[in-house]
């Protein structure tokens, strides 16, 4: 009788315990509750997979090899070592290649670039007293291909009704905004031009003919050049004596299309071949195109809309307008509406590329999305100065009237993160 | 003697049995108030994620309705996936049903959510309130 009494008792207790862990684990056992800490098995709550799936399609999602805008071989190699050639800097050391390293996901891995005068990658390159550049470097994932017509943080060059509209006004040497953005660093001072006496008397006169003086000089040494000018000139059929800046340019242009161009990725996989993503990549994925309202701005075939949005990132250095004020898109229209607003940045390879937002003041990708709902949580206001505050309240301000996310978790950004990450390549 | 045992031992277990039933319904309530507390976090922002994902569709299908656009039709999609999270609510309360929990203790869960910061009022009230 005691026997059985404590067999009863041992079962009993042990039925119990089990419940009580399974009512405190329940949530792993929903595809769409919180997962498990460490485990994150495959996703296989076909409902949710198909709404993701679709939701992507009817949001602009397409394969890689349908962006890829095709480039002549010859041109793209000589690209690649114009790319990486300091002849581009008129009177500096430095290259595209400088600030866009494979390492950092083709952008610099600081918060502001370091134009001339820097040396080395990471944070060498921030203390070797380079020229501050003050908005954080664009990775070039995607640029030039298929619909991807507007670059730089504030869409300085894009194309509009089938014209390119930037700073070239109607001398824009291209039809091509991708080859008229291969344009601008050459000519941008601190960036590939070094500021000197000389230059800002001779050349610093923000008109089209100072800036084709310039790149006039550094097409001739390009065709000069042992290495390049007679693979330049034998991929555009002409004598080195005949090539100008728009075959330089036309070959770097070439070299990026190619070089950082889109490829599959697992959520290409996942869409268009049945792929697998796990439980909580599932769940971001889910977050991304519904609750978090992402895809209202990071729609399409890059995951941008390639307009212009506000979100209340912290500032980070002293900012295109100085004082730690970079008023964005208005720096290019002049139109008060557009003041605060930057291009939505496109999202493969995202991970790759920290920190994040126009001033890189962001370094985790999780801070990155807060910023978007919560930026309060990014910033202490006691800290800042009355200047500071009142900048951050204007750029609140402009940032509150956009489509803004619902208040995440943390454990819902990490979701979305894992989801992030599976459009790297 | 062995008739005595028997009879003896019936007792022992309907005695036993009935303390179970009387031990069973006293714990019951206690067990009910256990599960409520161990699992109001989780079905409070259930509640409030799901409260919040149905305004935001009805606001993006009354949006879609005035304004029909490529750009609202997505947004709609938006608040249709966004919906999701109140199947995770359903299932959620389905678990808390298996549990034990009855509609009354789910109705006391969900007002607890509803009401999270009645607290601040209180402390509104308790500072502004005039005194006599």
């Amino acid at each position: 009788m005691r026997y059985a009494s404590n067999l009863a008792l041992a079962v009993s207790s042990a039925l119990f315990a089990v419940a009580a862990l399974v009512a405190c684990g329940r949530s792993d056992e929903s595809d769409g509750a919180p997962a498990a800490a460490f485990a994150d098995p495959p996703a296989t709550d076909a409902m949710r997979l198909g709404a993701l799936r679709k939701a992507a399609l009817a949001n602009g999602f397409v394969r890689a090899g349908e962006l890829a805008v095709p480039v002549v071989p010859a041109r793209h190699d000589v690209g690649r070592l114009i790319f990486a050639s300091p002849i581009m800097s008129l009177n500096g050391q430095i290259s595209c290649q400088d600030c866009h390293l494979d390492q950092f996901g083709s952008a610099d891995g600081l918060p502001n670039a370091i134009g001339v005068g820097g040396e080395g990658a990471g944070a060498a390159r921030l203390h070797s007293g380079g020229r501050i550049l003050p908005r954080n470097v664009l990775p070039f994932w995607g640029r030039g291909s298929r619909g991807f017509d507007t670059f730089f943080w504030d869409g300085r060059v894009q194309k509009v009704n089938g014209r390119v509209v930037s700073q070239f006004g109607v001398h824009a040497p291209s039809t091509d905004p991708m080859i008229v953005a291969a344009h601008l660093p050459s000519v941008e001072v601190r960036e590939m031009v070094t500021d000197t006496p000389q230059i800002r008397d001779g050349l610093m006169s923000e008109d089209v003919g100072a800036a084709a003086s310039i790149q006039s000089t550094l097409a001739r040494r390009f065709a000069a050049d042992p290495a390049i000018g007679p693979k330049l000139a034998a991929a555009y059929g002409l004598p080195r004596d005949r090539l100008s800046f728009r075959e330089v340019t036309d070959a770097l242009a070439s070299f990026i299309r190619f070089n950082f161009r889109i490829k599959p990725t697992r959520f290409e996989r996942f869409v268009h071949d049945n792929g697998p993503l796990s439980r909580r990549e599932m769940a971001g994925g889910v977050l991304f195109y519904g609750r978090g309202r992402c895809a209202g701005c990071h729609g399409g075939p890059y995951f941008s809309d390639m307009k212009f949005h506000s979100v209340a990132f912290p500032q980070a250095g002293f900012g295109k307008n100085g004082f730690g004020v970079d008023e964005g898109r208005y720096n290019t229209t002049l139109n008060p509406k557009d003041r605060f607003l930057f291009r939505t940045p496109p999202l493969y390879n995202v991970a790759k590329t920290a920190p994040y937002s126009h001033s890189g003041s962001v370094v985790r990708l999780e801070d990155a999305i807060v910023a978007h709902f919560d930026p309060l949580r990014l910033v202490d206001t006691r800290e800042m100065t009355v200047r500071e505050r009142s900048d951050l309240y204007a750029r609140l301000g402009t940032a509150s009237r956009e489509t803004l996310p619902s208040a995440l978790t943390d454990e819902e950004i990490r979701q979305l993160t894992a989801f992030l990450r599976t459009l790297s390549f | 003697m062995r008739f005595a045992f028997a009879r003896n031992r019936v007792i022992t277990h309907a005695l036993a049995i009935v303390a179970g039933a009387l031990l069973a319904w006293l714990a019951l309530p206690v067990w009910r108030e256990a599960v409520m507390r161990w699992n109001q976090k989780d079905y409070g922002l259930l509640v409030e994620q799901c409260d919040g994902a149905m305004r935001d569709h009805y606001q993006a299908k009354m949006r879609a309705a005035d304004e029909p656009s490529r750009d609202t039709g997505l947004a709609l999609q938006a608040g249709e996936v966004g919906l999701i999270v109140c199947q995770d609510y359903d299932l959620y309360q389905k678990q808390l049903v298996q549990w034990g929990l009855r509609e009354d203790e789910l109705a006391q869960m969900r007002l607890k959510a509803i009401e999270a910061r009645a607290g601040d009022l209180d402390e509104v009230v308790g500072t502004h309130e005039i005194r006599f």
